[in-house]
C-alpha cells in the first residue's frame, strides 16, 4: 500500500503521525512524506512596489521556509526510519490542497493520512479546509486523523507497539462498503481488537411516519434482508478479529446516525465507503461520508475504489 | 450540523428531541395550541379565500381546488416524497392512496353531513372528471403493469413523469377554465362586507396555511408522544393519527368552512386534492423512486379508492337540484368506515 502523509508541522500533523506509527498497516506499505511550502503571499503590485532590501528580505523569509519545510519532513521520515517504514520525503511548493492532490496522483497514492483538529466551527473555517477539500478531491482512499479530545495531551507513544484497535464500520451493501470491508479484513489487526459493522437504515420521522414505517411489513422484510447482508458480509471479518459484531440501526438521518454509533462503540477509527455521488444529489442530500468525516471526533477512513475513479 | 437543504428541512430530532422531553401536561398544552393554531390558520385561510373569490370574480371552489389544494396537500407531498427519496418508496403510494380516500369518505362525508353543500355543476363537471379520471388513471396503469410485468408490480419513472406532465397540463386547464367560468358564473355571493385589499387578502390565504401545515406538523408527534407514553400499540397509533395527520389540513379547512358558511370550499379543496395525490404526490414520489404497490393495493385499496370516488362522481350527476343530500354524505362516510374496519378484521396492511 503507498501512503502518501501530508504534513504542516502542526501538533496534529504529529498527532497523525503518532497514529500512523502505530496502525497496523499491510506489511508492505511505503510512506512518503510530504509537505507544501506556499509563498508569502503577495500582489505583483506589491512585489513591484518593494525596494531592493524589501525583495531581499521577501526572498530571504520565502527562502527560510523551504528550508523549514525540508527540515520537517526530513524529522518526519528520520521517525519512520527508526520504526523500520520504508519511505521518502517530499516538498512542494504551491497550493496546499492542489499540490497534496497532484503528489498523490504522481506516486499513484493508495491512502492520503492527513491530520485534523476537532469540530470547532471556528477553527474549522481558518484551519480546516485543507483536509475537508483533500477529502472531497482526493483520488484514492483518505484517512484524516483526529484526536479524541481537544484537551488530551499529546503523550509520546511507543513507537512500533501495535495497540489494540477499537474499529466501526458503516456499512450498506454497496460495492464500495464491500470493498471497505475488504480493507479492513486485510489489516494485520491485534487479536483483542474489536471491529463493529454498523448499517443504518433511514426512518421519515415527519408527522411520525416512523410509527407507520415500524409496523410497515414490506420494511420489517427489508430489515431483515438487511440484517442477513450485514450477517455474511461479517463472516469475512470473523477470521481477522474474533471480536466482531453487527449492529443494525434506524435513523431520520443516516449520518448522524453513524456518529452516534462511533460515539457509543467508542471507535477509535470509523471506516467508511465513499460514494462520489452526483452534484445535485450532494447538494440535497449532502455526502455522508463527507458529513462523517467532518463531525466524528474519531479517526475516519474513507475508502475509495481508485479504479472505479479512473 | 446539517448542511444540505434536503435534511434540514426534513430534521425532525430537534423536534421531537424537544417534544420527548416535556411533560405530559405540557404536551398536552402543546396540543391545545395546536389545535388552535390549526383552527386559526383555516379560518384566515377561509376568510381570504372568500376575499379573493369576491374581489377576482373566481368561484369559490376553483380558488379551494387549486391554491388550498396544493397548501394541504404539501405535508402529503413531503412525506411521500422524501419516503421514496429515502427508500422506502413503500410508504409514499399509501399516502396518496390512503389520503383521497380520507378526504372524500371521511371528511367530504362528514360535511355533506354537517351541512348543505351547493354543487356547482359547471365547475364538477370539469374537475370532478378530472378527480375520477387521474384515479381511474393510476389504477389501470397499476393493473397493467401488474399484468405484463413478473415479479414485484411497480410505478416506474416514468410514470412519475408523466403525473408530473399531466399535473403542469391540470394547472393550466383549470386556470383557463376559471377564467372562463369568471365570464358565465354570476358570483357566489351578494356582496355583503367590505372587501379588503388584494394583498391582504392573499397573506391571509398563505398565512392561514403556514399555521395549518406548521400545526399538523406539530400536532401529529406530540399526540404520537402522548398515545406512546399511555401504552397505546404503535400499529394503532400507525393507523390512526399518524395515518390522518397528513390529512388534518383538508379536515381544518373544511371545519372551518363550515363554520363559516361557505362548504363549496371544501368541495374544491376535496376534489383538488384527490386530483393532485395523484399527479403531485405519487407523481413526484415516483421520480424520485419507483414505488412499489403492494399486492392488497389490487384487491383492497384500489377498490375502496374506486367506489368512494365513484360515488362521488355519481352524486354529482343525480344532485339536479343543486345540493348534495345527507344520506350521500352517511353513504360516503359508511364506505369508508367499511373500508377502515375491514382493513382491521381482515388485517390488512394499512394503505395509509
Amino acid at each position: 500500500m503507498k501512503i502518501l502523509f501530508a504534513t504542516d508541522g502542526s501538533e496534529y500533523a504529529s498527532n497523525a503521525m503518532d497514529f500512523m506509527l502505530r496502525f497496523p498497516f499491510p506489511h508492505v506499505s511505503t510512506i512518503t512524506v510530504l509537505t507544501v511550502v506556499d509563498d508569502i503571499p503577495m500582489q505583483q503590485v506589491e512585489l513591484d512596489a518593494l525596494n531592493e532590501e524589501q525583495s531581499e528580505a521577501l526572498k530571504n523569509a520565502n527562502e527560510q521556509l523551504h528550508e523549514e519545510a525540508k527540515e520537517l519532513v526530513e524529522l518526519e521520515s528520520r521517525r519512520l526510519r527508526a520504526d523500520n517504514w520504508a519511505g521518502e520525503t517530499m516538498v512542494r511548493y504551491g497550493k496546499p490542497v492542489n499540490e497534496i492532490l497532484r503528489a498523490a496522483e504522481d506516486i499513484d497514492a493508495d491512502l492520503i493520512v492527513m491530520g485534523s483538529h476537532g469540530t470547532s466551527m471556528v477553527k474549522r473555517f481558518l484551519l480546516g479546509s485543507v483536509s475537508d477539500r483533500v477529502f472531497e478531491y482526493a483520488p484514492c482512499s483518505v484517512l484524516i486523523v483526529k484526536k479524541r479530545d481537544e484537551d488530551e495531551p499529546l503523550t509520546a507513544i511507543e513507537p512500533g507497539t501495535n495497540a489494540a484497535y477499537r474499529i466501526m464500520l458503516a456499512f450498506d451493501n454497496s460495492d464500495i462498503s464491500h470493498e471497505a470491508l475488504r480493507m479492513c479484513s486485510s489489516l494485520p489487526l491485534e487479536a483483542n481488537s474489536t471491529i463493529k459493522v454498523v448499517s443504518v437504515m433511514p426512518l421519515i420521522t415527519a408527522y411520525r411516519q416512523d410509527i407507520r414505517q415500524h409496523v410497515n411489513s414490506i420494511w420489517l422484510q427489508k430489515k431483515k434482508i438487511m440484517q442477513a447482508k450485514l450477517d455474511n458480509a461479517v463472516a469475512s471479518l470473523q477470521w481477522a478479529v474474533s471480536d466482531v459484531t453487527t449492529e443494525l440501526r434506524e435513523g431520520e438521518n443516516v449520518s448522524d446516525e453513524v456518529l452516534r454509533a462511533a460515539e457509543e462503540n467508542e471507535s477509535d477509527l470509523t471506516m467508511i465507503g465513499c460514494k462520489d455521488k452526483g452534484i445535485i444529489r450532494r447538494l440535497l442530500l449532502g455526502s455522508i461520508t463527507h458529513r462523517i468525516t467532518r463531525y466524528a471526533r474519531c479517526s475516519v477512513w474513507a475508502v475509495r475504489d481508485k479504479n472505479a475513479i479512473d | 450540523m446539517n448542511n444540505s437543504v434536503l435534511s434540514w428541512i426534513g430534521d425532525e430530532t430537534l423536534l421531537q428531541g424537544l417534544l420527548a422531553g416535556q411533560t405530559t401536561i405540557i404536551l398536552l398544552v402543546i396540543i391545545v395550541v395546536c389545535i388552535a393554531m390549526l383552527s386559526l390558520g383555516a379560518d384566515w385561510m377561509i376568510d381570504g379565500v372568500v376575499d379573493l373569490a369576491e374581489r377576482t370574480g373566481l368561484p369559490k371552489i376553483v380558488i379551494g381546488a387549486t391554491v388550498v389544494s396544493l397548501g394541504t396537500t404539501l405535508p402529503e407531498a413531503f412525506v411521500s416524497v422524501m419516503a421514496a427519496y429515502m427508500g422506502n418508496p413503500g410508504l409514499a403510494l399509501g399516502n396518496g392512496v390512503g389520503s383521497i380516500i380520507a378526504d372524500t369518505g371521511l371528511i367530504f362525508g362528514l360535511t355533506c353531513i354537517l351541512a348543505a353543500v351547493p354543487v356547482n355543476r359547471f365547475i364538477l363537471n370539469r374537475t370532478g372528471w378530472v378527480q375520477v379520471g387521474t384515479a381511474t388513471m393510476l389504477v389501470l396503469i397499476s393493473v397493467g403493469i401488474l399484468l405484463t410485468t413478473e415479479g414485484e408490480p411497480q410505478l416506474e419513472r416514468w410514470v412519475g413523469y408523466l403525473f408530473l406532465c399531466l399535473l403542469i397540463l391540470y394547472m393550466y386547464i383549470t386556470y383557463t377554465w376559471a377564467k372562463q367560468g369568471t365570464d358565465v358564473l354570476p358570483e357566489d355571493d351578494p356582496l355583503e362586507h367590505e372587501l379588503m385589499s388584494i394583498s391582504k387578502s392573499w397573506i391571509l390565504v398563505f398565512g392561514g396555511l403556514l399555521l395549518v401545515v406548521i400545526g399538523a406538523r406539530i400536532l401529529v408527534p406530540s399526540a404520537s408522544e402522548i398515545a406512546l407514553r399511555f401504552g397505546v400499540p404503535e400499529d394503532v397509533i400507525a393507523a390512526t393519527m399518524v395515518a390522518f395527520g397528513t390529512s388534518l389540513p383538508e379536515l381544518m379547512t373544511a371545519i372551518a368552512a363550515i363554520r363559516k358558511g361557505h362548504p363549496e370550499i371544501t368541495v374544491g379543496n376535496i376534489v383538488g386534492a384527490d386530483v393532485l395525490n395523484v399527479l403531485f404526490v405519487i407523481g413526484a414520489a415516483a421520480v424520485a423512486s419507483p414505488l412499489v404497490i403492494p399486492m392488497n393495493f389490487f384487491y383492497f385499496h384500489f377498490p375502496a379508492m374506486l367506489i368512494i370516488l365513484y360515488s362521488f362522481r355519481v352524486f354529482i350527476s343525480m344532485n339536479k337540484d343543486g345540493v348534495f343530500h345527507r344520506w350521500q354524505g352517511f353513504w360516503l362516510l359508511g364506505v369508508y368506515l367499511c373500508y377502515v374496519i375491514l382493513q382491521y378484521t381482515l388485517n390488512i396492511e394499512s394503505a395509509h
